[in-house]
């Protein structure tokens, strides 16, 4: 890219060359039209040179037939005078009589002609009419000369003009022009010329001859047939361009015009436009953005738009600077602003990170610091992921809410240095100058979780306490069906040795034991269930099971007064989510069912109503959606309605009652936490809770759980299988003589052979002893001085495909896992049906 | 930029301003002859130097014809501007008046005269800037003399033309000297203006048995002369002067060509073919035969060529290079110069002068 100013000189270098050039092509062209004028004027002439010579030619030839006419007039000296030389000649062409001959002349009577140049033209004259050759040089003349000749008798009558005549005929060419005629012959042989001054011996070539040492001249050629010579006319240059060469003296000073012209020109623009464009450039090059300090010089305002244009640059500059001054201090507000925002982000006790659309991190507050050890300097610019990797159990989360936009929230656990955090994890969109990010927000939550476990603890101590009068109730019945099927039993028995009359008897109160027995084990299982601390494993929950089990407990505590009335979903309603919460949150909103129907009327009322428990399926459309804003147009939902004809709720009641510890019980029981428990279940299973209440009529509390998409583990069930008989040695340890001996009666009915041991040191040894032929080894859990797991690792060191077969009074115990995982081939939950446990026996051993 | 602008200015100058590139250095010869028009000598000169130009390729020398017309007055004027043009080596083909008349003021100058055509024994040996590739009249003569002599002729008369006095008058002299005795009959003519009439009544008188027409310069009229005393006494040998070795002659001289005897510095060209190609060349060429002073032309050319070549062009050195080498190497044979730089050689004398300019 050129300069302003290298484009002037450029141009105007340019333009004085073109100047010259046209100058150049003007004289040129001048010249030309003047030598094509004097061209012509040359060709004028030879044509009036050629005109006169043939004119001359003519007037001899006229001349010559007078004197060649017989009546004498030939001799007249008059017309001889034309002629230099006048002879006869014979056949032989030798001179028989000489009429005239010039001074000088070598002719004389006898001489011969025949070897002579005219000799050729002699021979060619064949008549009387005068016939003239071309000029020739002829030796014996040594000039050139012209002959005329004619057939007289036998032989010719010759006349000879000399050149000198010609060249007198045309003395009147060089009189009146500065021209000169030359006369050659055809081979270029100068023959006459009309100045003496010029030294010619040949005729040039071309167009220009340097005839002279002092001119160089133009030339025309012509042709005269009359004489066959050729005409050539030059005129000196110094002529045909005279006119040019006068003004040629007035070229340098056009050259200085242009030049000064030029000069002038690139002087005012350089002035006036370049120089003051390049200071404003070099003002503009050098100003410092925001500030107003601006050299101004002089030239700056030589012409007006330079002038403005500075003018309005000063302007804006101030405007800029006043800009700048106020973009610094809103800089240094925002800057106060963001260190406020840092102070109150690093004060925060959750962790809070943020990243870019790149999941390069740009915030890093001082929680995430000390939570991770990590700097912020060195978080900074750096993948979330790389610098906190527990993260990346959240990463699909993470990726979720990219794609999305939407905000989620997902409780995990980190281990970090050994030390188990539950961590509450809030993925958000932001957008920050265009740039899509994320925010992450990690609060710890493991006191609130175990607070809230807590609360859930209690809350289903809560509900125990409150069922637990109502179960007692119902222990007392079993017991008392026990006790009594017992004593029926051992008064039938006593003193009667028959069997087969004892069978009835027998078959009659053991099945009402047994029933006893099942009817009490599934009440402790539940009730189990509901006391230990659990933690929430979302698999496959079939909701019209958790309905089931909340039914039978309901059923099975409730006062009597409050009917039940259950209508499960006609086909499997699956859901992901914990059963045990799940069953939770259904009893606890049963329970209150009651309650209000109960314990919540006054003491006048009638007390107990009816409770409705009914599952179905909603399909949102847009009015639920509108009106449900916790739900998804992406999800469809179980619905279970719980429903009583209670005390209803107040408005203020219904505002508080999620509310902890919010209660309308008062002595009459309640802790306040149940419905908060309810929520907090309904909410983690991504659902939500709809409230329709009256007062004095009653309260319908809906659950919405999204319906199961995709495959989930189904949660483990058990199935009871036909009494299946084997051989073979089964080893049981357990520190309960009972279980011993029970379980030993029962495998030997299925055919085993049982030994047992009491504890785990003697289970050992006897295993150690008769370790190739025991089958199976049936191993409780719990047991003083080595446990189960313990117990089980001692016997897999014996044989490593020991097969055992856990037991226990705890369903999910944690040691149950545990051996799970260590290698124990499955687990009875105590007490066992003979059918379960011979179920659960073939299953390991079976194949 | 200012390199720019200076650049810039500096280019538009060269380029308006620069004058032609002159042309590499030539040496320029004067070639001083009769030019006038018309004339056949002198062309035949200028042709072959351009000839010899042309042919040996050389582009280190320039010919510039000057004309004198062969008359003595015309020949200072020549000179004159010759020296104007600052040319100092001058190759002349004239007669012996024309070089006699410029012959001082050419040593005075210090230029460089190189004569083809002059015979004059004024110019010999003298240790001068004149130098000389043709016999001088005393030599000449002395070889025609000898001749004569061999052809044992007891009357011989002899025509001489005075107006050429600078040449004939020693020639006579040193021709008399040399034929020893014998009865000789002169008689004197003015060539330009010559009179049949008044010659025949001359001859008349006069018993020969062999005629030496004693004219110099390429006077074609010499051939008249010849044919008007062949009608006087027919047969008789004409002898002529080596001058007369023209193609003009046998125009003039009608059928007394056929008893006439040329004396030639070249013998026949049937017997020296250098001769022989030279003349048919420039007869292809200029489409007539040349005069045999050309041949003096064409070897003075290679003399000085040679000088040139070898670095010498100033008169001065182109001397002392032409005396020191002595003897010069040209087609048409040596050229030996003595120490005044006059050279002596041989005279063939041709009798069939027809054959030399077919």
């Amino acid at each position: 890219m050129k300069s302003a100013r290298t484009i002037l000189l450029l141009s105007e270098t340019l333009t004085f060359m073109l100047m010259m050039f046209l100058i150049l092509f003007i004289l040129y062209f001048m010249q030309m039209h003047i030598k094509s004028g004097y061209i012509n004027m040359q060709k004028q002439d030879i044509s009036k040179v050629d005109i006169i010579i043939k004119s001359f030619i003519d007037k001899k030839h006229s001349t010559f037939n007078k004197i060649i006419k017989p009546d004498g007039a030939r001799r007249a000296a008059g017309f001889m005078e034309g002629f230099s030389d006048l002879y006869y000649l014979d056949g032989n062409l030798e001179v028989t009589s000489v009429l005239k001959k010039s001074a000088g002349s070598t002719i004389f009577r006898g001489y011969d002609f025949s070897t002579s140049k005219p000799a050729i033209f002699f021979r060619t004259v064949k008549s009387a009419e005068p016939v003239n050759s071309g000029i020739i040089i002829s030796s014996e003349s040594e000039s050139p000369g012209l002959y005329l000749a004619a057939k007289a008798g036998s032989g010719l009558i010759v006349a000879r003009v000399d050149i000198e005549q010609l060249k007198d005929t045309l003395k009147w060419f060089g009189e009146f022009s500065s021209n000169i005629l030359l006369l050659a012959t055809s081979d270029g042989y100068v023959l006459s010329k009309t100045s003496d001054m010029i030294n010619l011996q040949i005729l040039p070539e071309g167009d220009f001859a340097e005839i002279d040492l002092d001119e160089k001249y133009m030339m025309s050629k012509g042709r005269s047939e009359a004489v066959e010579c050729d005409i050539a006319v030059f005129t000196p240059l110094s002529s045909v361009y005279s006119l040019v060469d006068s003004t040629m003296i007035y070229y340098p000073l056009f050259i200085l015009i242009i030049f000064t012209v030029l000069f002038l020109r690139t002087f005012f623009v350089m002035k006036f436009f370049i120089k003051p464009v390049e200071s404003f450039i070099s003002i503009l090059t050098g100003w410092i953005p925001g500030s107003c300090i601006m050299p101004v010089k002089g030239f700056l305002y030589r012409i007006k738009e330079i002038s403005i244009l500075f003018d309005t640059f000063k302007d804006k500059s101030e405007q800029i600077a006043s800009g700048i001054n106020e973009l610094k201090v809103k800089e240094k507000e925002m800057q106060g602003m963001k260190n406020y925002l840092k102070s109150i982000i690093d004060s925060m006790p959750s962790i809070i990170i943020s990243t870019d659309h790149d999941c390069l991190i740009t915030e890093w507050n001082s929680a995430a610091e000390r939570f991770t050890g990590v700097s912020a300097e060195k978080a900074e610019g750096k993948n979330l992921f790389n610098v906190f990797p527990e993260l990346e159990i959240v990463e699909w989360s993470f990726n979720e809410t990219r794609r999305t936009g939407r905000a989620c929230e997902v409780k995990k656990s980190f281990n970090i240095n050994g030390i188990v955090t539950d961590m509450n994890i809030y993925i958000f969109p932001h957008s920050a100058s265009g740039d899509e990010g994320i925010v992450v927000r990690l609060d710890d939550i493991t006191l609130f979780e175990k607070a809230e476990s807590s609360l859930r603890q209690a809350q289903k101590m809560e509900v125990i306490g409150t069922l637990a009068g109502g179960l007692a109730h119902d222990f007392n019945n079993i017991l008392a069906g026990i006790q009594g099927s017992v004593s029926i039993l051992k008064l039938k028995t006593d003193g009667n040795d028959d069997l087969n009359k004892l069978r009835p008897v027998y078959e009659k109160y053991f099945g009402y034991l047994e029933q006893s027995a099942e009817r009490s084990a599934d009440i402790i299982a539940r009730l189990l269930t509901l006391s230990r601390k659990h933690e929430s494993v979302h698999l496959k929950v079939d909701l019209n099971e958790v309905l089931n089990i909340v039914e039978g407990i309901c059923r099975s505590s409730f006062d009597k007064s409050v009917e039940i009335l259950v209508k499960p979903f006609g086909m499997e309603a699956l859901v992901r989510g914990d059963s045990t919460q799940l069953e939770q949150a259904l009893l606890n909103l049963c329970v209150n069912g009651a309650h209000s129907m109960t314990i919540m009327r006054e003491d006048n009322e009638h007390k107990g109503g009816t409770l409705s428990i009914t599952m179905g399926r909603t399909y949102p459309d847009q009015y639920f959606l509108k009106t449900h804003p916790e739900s998804s147009a992406e999800y469809e939902y179980w619905s279970i309605s719980v429903r009583d004809t209670g005390v209803g709720m107040t408005r203020e009641v219904l505002a508080g009652m999620y509310d902890p510890f919010f209660t309308t019980k008062g002595r009459k029981g309640g802790s306040g936490l149940g419905l908060t428990m309810v929520y907090n279940i309904i909410q983690q299973h991504g659902g939500f809770i709809d409230v329709y209440t009256e007062k004095g009529e009653g309260s319908e509390f809906i659950v919405y759980i999204p319906v199961l998409q995709g495959d989930s583990e189904s949660a483990v069930s058990e199935t009871a299988g036909a009494i299946r008989k084997g051989t073979g040695v089964i080893l049981v340890i357990d520190d309960e003589e009972v279980i011993r001996k029970v379980s030993q009666e029962l495998l030997s009915i299925c055919g085993f052979n049982v030994i047992t041991a009491e504890d785990g040191y003697s289970g050992v040894n006897l295993f150690r002893e008769r370790a190739e032929e025991i089958k199976l080894v049936m191993l409780d859990v719990i047991m003083p001085g080595m446990s189960g797991l313990e117990t089980y690792s001692e016997l897999r060191a014996i044989k490593s495909d020991v097969k055992v077969l856990l037991t226990s009074g705890f369903r999910n115990e944690e040691k149950i896992q545990e051996g799970l995982e260590q290698g124990i081939n499955g687990f009875i939950q105590k007490p066992f049906t003979m059918t379960r446990l011979s179920d659960a026996v073939f299953k390991i051993i079976g194949n | 930029m200012i390199n720019k602008q200076s650049i810039i200015i500096i280019l538009t100058a060269v380029i308006l301003l620069s004058p032609g590139c002159s042309c590499g250095k030539k040496t320029k010869i004067a070639l001083m002859t009769k030019l006038e028009s018309g004339s056949v000598v002198g062309v035949s000169e200028v042709n072959s130097a351009k000839m010899f130009l042309e042919e040996k390729g050389v582009e280190n020398i320039e010919i510039v014809p000057f004309d004198d017309a062969w008359e003595p007055e015309k020949t200072v004027k020549a000179y004159e501007e010759i020296k104007k043009s600052g040319i100092n080596i001058i190759i002349t083909s004239h007669t012996s008046s024309c070089a006699v008349a410029i012959s001082e003021a050419v040593n005075r100058d210090r230029v460089l005269m190189l004569v083809t055509g002059a015979t004059t024994d004024i110019l010999s040996d003298k240790d001068d800037f004149i130098l000389r590739n043709v016999h001088d009249v005393r030599q000449e003569q002395k070889l025609i003399a000898q001749y004569m002599k061999s052809r044992g002729f007891s009357s011989l008369l002899i025509v001489r033309d005075i107006e050429n006095a600078a040449y004939t008058e020693p020639a006579l002299h040193y021709f008399s000297r040399y034929y020893n005795g014998k009865k000789i009959k002169t008689i004197d003519i003015n060539i330009s203006q010559f009179n049949a009439e008044a010659l025949e009544k001359r001859v008349r008188g006069v018993s020969f048995d062999g005629l030496y027409i004693l004219i110099g310069g390429h006077k074609a009229a010499a051939g008249s002369v010849a044919q008007l005393i062949r009608t006087i006494r027919p047969f008789v040998p004409v002898i002529y002067t080596p001058w007369m070795k023209t193609p003009a002659i046998v125009e003039t001289a009608g059928a007394s060509i056929c008893d006439s005897i040329f004396p030639s510095i070249y013998p026949e060209r049937a017997l020296h073919s250098n001769v022989d190609s030279y003349l048919r060349r420039y007869r292809e060429r200029y489409k007539e035969p040349p005069t045999f002073i050309s041949l003096n032309v064409y070897s003075a050319m290679q003399i000085l060529k040679e000088a040139i070549d070898a670095g010498h062009n100033d008169p001065g050195s182109i001397k002392s290079f032409i005396l020191r080498e002595g003897t010069i190497q040209t087609d048409f044979g040596p050229v030996m110069f003595n120490r005044y730089g006059d050279t002596e050689s041989p005279l063939y004398f041709i009798t069939d002068i027809r054959q030399e300019f077919r």
